[in-house]
């Protein structure tokens, strides 16, 4: 299971979310493993805080506060039902563990349900990989840069001065 | 859960709906020829507010699939920010053969 955490406006380049849509294939590669099943599940704040083709396609949405912005809450009733969205809304706070969920195939107007922490965590909390930058493209290196190509265009007027 | 929070009852667990749609490990698809991948694919959505229990839901996923494969190979991580993390470690050779085991 892999899990992509805090990921509103988050920006993650478009060969990344290509090797996103390949992952089956790159296990396969790394692994040798041909059965199996990989979940993955994207968090989000928003629906539009999400990179669109992350968003298109899912087998089940849950949604534990409905935004207030009018863009996504117009959004998530086209998933489900206005009026359970608003009895959501409206109880949520009182439980915690309350949770809607969206499955196109066993609640396809969305329905309410509890989900409450397990006995113990799975998750392995990964490092993001250090994103690979170049010694040329540090804004000290162009600070250099510069300094030294304007020492080097001025070293005739200062070379004249002095004969 | 806060002492003046009140429980609703009668509502079904999101993780058995969930595992509704997560196969047995006997009832996995299996590869028919030479090099076919047969490895399934689920997708998620979690939304909600800073602090509203999303990573509680997708922990309490991880935890209802890891006891369903609880015979096999599992591995679940989490990033903050990014999926690249997530894809480097799950085709890293070493890691998997260190971290895709998980007991409960």
């Amino acid at each position: 299971m892999l899990v992509g955490a805090d990921l509103t406006l988050a920006k993650i380049p478009k060969a990344v979310v290509q090797l996103w849509f390949e992952v089956r294939h790159l296990i396969q590669q790394a692994t040798g493993l041909r059965r199996g099943i990989v979940v993955t599940s994207l968090e989000s704040h928003t629906m539009f805080g999400l990179e669109k083709n992350l968003r298109t396609s899912m087998t089940m949405m849950f949604v534990k506060t409905v935004p207030t912005n009018p863009y996504d809450r117009s959004l998530l009733k086209r998933y489900i039902e206005p009026k359970l969205l608003e009895q959501f809304e409206s109880q949520h706070e009182q439980d915690p563990t309350a949770v809607l969920v969206w499955d196109p195939q066993y609640a396809p107007h969305g329905t309410l349900a509890t989900v409450s922490a397990p006995p113990r965590n799975v998750l392995t909390l990964i490092v993001p990989p250090k994103p690979q930058s170049d010694w040329w493209d540090s804004p000290w290196f162009r600070i250099g840069f510069i300094i030294a190509l304007g020492a080097a265009l001025a070293a005739p007027f200062w070379l004249f001065r002095w004969n | 859960m806060p002492a003046n929070s009140t429980k609703l009852s009668g509502l079904p667990n999101a993780t058995d709906l969930f595992l509704k749609h997560i196969p047995k490990p006997e009832e996995l698809r299996r590869p028919q020829f030479g090099r076919q991948n047969a490895i399934e694919y689920r997708n998620i959505l979690v939304i909600g507010d800073q602090g509203s229990g999303k990573t509680t839901i997708d922990q309490a996923l991880a935890y209802s699939l890891a006891q369903r494969y609880r015979a096999t190979r599992y591995y679940a991580g989490v990033e903050h920010g990014g999926v690249a993390g997530l894809l480097n470690d799950c085709t890293d050779m070493q890691r998997t053969h260190t971290c895709w085991w998980v007991p409960i």
